[in-house]
């Protein structure tokens, strides 16, 4: 009996020692100190020995239960250890990792601009008044003095919308925020006919024209209009608005100078060249084309500029191409 | 429109301007220059670093300086062969200081190779050892420096240049025979150091696609006045004795609203050769190529009027009159649906009823305003030119200019709108040029048809018009000073200025409009730099905002916060 116990600790402490996780513990624990294990019936056998073995063997068997039970304590907790250190050695934490990225929104350049643009004319009592991009023949061209077949329509190629056959007014794209300039007329006279209000209107928009896209030209881009009516309003006072303006978009000492030029709804009409904010004096070559439009025509006056243009002088971009890139930024 | 600088000299003084002086003034009247050209004048300290200079200035710049002292006027007295190489000549040449031994061979002086001494000598552009041309046989434009070498066995150390060398053209064929009188010895850059201005013409400036116009708005804008005025600028009709135009020929206008006037001379007896060299160099500066003296001479005063002009070989329109003694009558008329006309380009043209023709009795003649026809077309054997100056319905000839596809310099002036003030004067100048270049005679008159004159434009201006308009304060008599220098006729009657347009402009309209059209002319003389900035002191419209726009931008800056990104692209 002395020796089967023996075995019976030999053979369980053998064991043990190659059962590395806690699932096989257990199972260790119920093979070797479970009831139908064989340490247990040899407890369950103590009643058929003498009376002599009984107490020898009684004492044995709990020696060999206490040492089994020590063993697996001791066992359970050398798992419990690898079992952390495996995993503190394969879930190891790089503090050195980049965070994780938060995409952050942003405005393109061109709406940024349009903004400043919007913001520097309502201080100035513009305010902005949005008219439509698809327009007819008539407020794109013959109302601002551009009759069907004049030369002038050379300076703007215009897409057309296919629709039925409408004559000399054909639906397009408008060219130019010009037409606005008509809609907005319209709109403010209506509201009292007999004496119309002075306006004073930003109008924003893209404009569209059939061109080759290169350095200097582009199938479509932004306009900001600006209109003013009023009983006493000069080109002088376009000049000083149109300075102002200038002053506040590209700062203090920034240079310009107005040019005749040829729009056919305004006279005089004005060019302004702004100086180039980065080469500075360096040459005239830098000057940006910021078209404006003077006129004096029924008592009021309107000024024609491109954002985009305005954007590029002011950030200096050198050429067109790409300024519809959804990359830019 | 391309104009040489030594041209518009010829109208106006501009003496202590720079080149660029002269650019910047029209570009701030109204007449952008986008490339200025230097063809031998000295070129800006910034630019001089050859062509393109990567330096930045205000006009964009290209071209060659002629150096003073090392390219002249020179003249060969005989053709020598070269001992060596038979397709090699050498030039006995005087260059106004010493004989130089000059080697070519350049084709255009070749036949006279060992013809001994010339009887009349041959006067070229001789550059020296170390003067800087443009490489004749390079692609494009690439600046060398002529130095000493052995070519088969003669040395050789200068030349005597073809147009591309000297940044004229590209032409590099043969050197340039300068005409008989250009003075031996003389820096080239003396005798034609040029510039180029290339001048944008808007819409409103058509009147100005000539030199005489840039000449008149540079003269207003400077307060000097013309060389000329330019209302006597024409020349005047022949008093020769030959049988008078109005004897031979006759005119019928059937649409006048299409064709107001139309006007016809005739030159006798031209011998048709090349112009002289100078005025070939200038058509060609301004981009036209010489054809020869009378084709040149249509083109010339078109280009220094603006009224294009149409030269028939007079003896063709009478071989297709059956009578000798039957007079020629030109007939204009609208074409018939699927009339054909050969054009001088040698295209069979199908017309329809909108092209107007200039026709005779026969058939027509030519595509009226846009292309000539090509049986009368001047030839080498032609003796007899009757000229054609007319003025067309612009909008009509820009229909037909598109409809055919021939843009064409006289297109592209008759379908801006040509006064028919000019169409008279423009015959009177093309056949002074013919005379002067071809050595025939002008017949006395000219056949003038002239059924639809239009209306003085008349525009009546207060100082309070001024005042309210411009924002200055001028009184009658400075804004009458100011418009006459553009030739406007100013009358001051009862605190009122009558302003008449003058008779070269279409573009002063009637009524409001009109005050317009004379107010700007009046800010543009007085120049838009000296109108003062002014803050408008009208009353500010109520403030209301435009909640949608409001809403629309608020929206963008949720979006935007919610981490989207605007994108912005083609519709």
């Amino acid at each position: 009996m002395q020796d089967k116990l023996n075995e019976i600790e030999k053979s369980a402490l053998d064991s043990l020692s190659s059962v590395t996780d806690p699932a096989a513990l257990e199972a260790w624990r119920v093979a070797h100190l479970g009831r139908s294990s064989p340490l247990m019936s040899v407890f369950s056998e103590l009643g058929k020995l003498s009376k002599e073995e009984r107490p020898v063997i009684g004492q044995a068997a709990n020696r060999v239960k206490v040492t089994l039970e020590a063993a697996l304590e001791e066992q359970t907790k050398a798992v419990k250890a690898a079992m952390l250190a495996k995993s503190l050695e394969e879930e190891a934490l790089d503090v050195t990792l980049p965070g994780r990225k938060k995409y952050v929104g942003r405005l393109h350049p061109s709406t940024q601009q349009l903004r400043r643009v919007l913001d520097l004319l309502a201080e100035m009592g513009f305010q902005v008044f949005t008219s439509r991009e698809v327009e007819t023949d008539e407020y794109n061209f013959q109302l601002l003095n551009f009759p069907p077949h004049h030369p002038a329509r050379d300076m703007q190629d215009t897409i057309y919308v296919e629709a039925d056959d409408r004559g000399d007014n054909p639906i397009l794209l408008r060219t130019q925020t010009s037409p606005g300039q008509i809609r907005a007329m319209r709109y403010f006279s209506s509201m009292n006919p007999s004496a119309p209000p002075p306006i004073r209107i930003a109008s924003p928009g893209m404009c569209f024209r059939h061109e080759q896209i290169t350095a200097r030209s582009e199938v479509q881009f932004n306009q900001v209009e600006g209109l003013a009516v009023g009983k006493n309003i000069t080109f002088a006072d376009l000049k000083g608005t149109i300075a102002d303006f200038v002053r506040r978009m590209f700062g203090e000492n920034a240079r310009l100078r107005f040019r005749a030029s040829y729009f056919p709804f305004t006279e005089p009409s004005a060019e302004v060249d702004v100086e180039c904010f980065v080469c500075g004096g360096k040459g005239l070559r830098g000057l940006q084309k910021f078209g404006l439009a003077g006129n004096s025509r029924s008592a009021g006056w309107c000024i024609q500029s491109s954002c985009k243009t305005a954007a590029m002088t002011r950030r200096s971009t050198p050429a067109m191409p790409g300024a519809w890139d959804p990359n830019a930024s | 429109m391309k104009v040489p600088i030594s041209w518009l000299k010829d109208f106006i003084d501009l003496d202590g301007l720079s080149i660029e002086d002269i650019a910047r003034k029209l570009t701030l009247a109204g007449m952008e220059v986008d490339e200025i050209r230097y063809v031998g004048l000295p070129m800006p300290d910034h630019a001089a670093q050859g062509m393109h200079s990567s330096g930045r200035h205000e006009f964009k710049t290209s071209g060659i300086d002629w150096d003073r002292e090392k390219i002249v006027v020179g003249e060969v007295r005989e053709v020598k062969p070269h001992p060596n190489a038979d397709k090699l000549t050498l030039l006995d040449l005087y260059d106004g200081q010493q004989d130089q031994v000059v080697l070519t061979g350049a084709p255009n002086i070749f036949h006279l190779k060992g013809t001994g001494k010339l009887p009349k000598p041959i006067k070229v552009a001789y550059a020296k050892e170390g003067a800087t041309l443009y490489d004749g046989h390079a692609e494009g434009q690439v600046l060398m420096t002529l130095k000493r070498a052995k070519i088969r066995g003669v040395e050789s150390y200068s030349m005597a240049c073809s147009e591309k060398e000297l940044g004229i053209t590209e032409e590099h064929e043969g050197i340039i025979l300068l005409d008989d009188d250009a003075p031996v010895g003389m820096p080239l850059v003396d005798y034609m150091g040029d510039a180029v201005l290339d001048i944008s013409i808007l819409p409103n400036m058509a009147r100005n696609a000539n030199v005489i116009g840039i000449a008149r708005e540079l003269a207003a804008m400077l307060g000097r006045g013309l060389k000329v005025e330019s209302s006597k600028l024409q020349a005047q009709p022949s008093t020769s004795n030959l049988q008078p135009v109005t004897d031979l020929v006759e005119i019928e206008i059937t649409e006048p609203e299409l064709n107001p006037r139309f006007v016809v001379g005739l030159i006798r007896n031209v011998e048709i050769k090349p112009s002289p060299y100078q005025i070939q160099r200038r058509l060609k500066l301004a981009g036209i190529r010489p054809i020869n003296n009378v084709v040149d001479a249509t083109n010339y005063a078109m280009l220094e009027l603006g009224e294009p002009l149409h030269a028939f070989d007079y003896d063709v329109l009478v071989g297709r009159v059956s009578n000798s003694t039957y007079k020629i009558k030109i007939i204009t008329r609208t074409a018939k649906d699927g009339e054909k006309l050969t054009t001088l380009d040698g295209v069979e043209r199908m017309l329809t009823a909108t092209n107007v023709l200039v026709c005779d009795e026969k058939g027509s003649l030519s595509l009226a305003g846009v292309m000539g026809g090509a049986e009368s077309e001047v030839t080498d054997s032609t003796k007899n030119i009757l000229l054609e100056g007319a003025a067309w319905n612009f909008i009509n000839i820009r229909r037909t200019a598109k409809q055919h596809n021939l843009p064409s310099e006289a297109s592209f002036r008759f379908s801006r709108g040509v006064h028919p003030s000019l169409a008279e004067q423009g015959v009177l100048l093309g056949l002074k040029y013919m005379a002067e270049w071809s050595g025939g005679a002008i017949a006395p008159d000219l056949v003038d048809a002239y059924p639809l004159p239009p209306k003085d434009a008349v525009v009546n201006i207060t100082v309070n018009d001024v005042k309210r308009w411009l924002g200055i304060d001028l009184t009658l008599e400075q804004t009458a000073d100011l418009l006459k220098r553009l030739e406007f006729k100013c009358k001051i009657t009862d605190n009122r200025l009558q302003v008449t347009a003058p008779d070269h402009r279409l573009d002063i309209g009637e009524g409001i409009v009109g005050m317009a059209d004379v107010l700007e002319e009046v800010a543009r003389v007085y120049g838009y730099d000296n109108i003062p900035t002014t803050t408008m002191a009208d009353a500010l419209p109520p403030q209301v905002g435009n909640p949608v726009h409001e809403w629309e931008e608020h929206l963008r800056d949720l979006l935007v916060a919610l981490g989207f990104r605007r994108l912005s692209r083609i519709a």
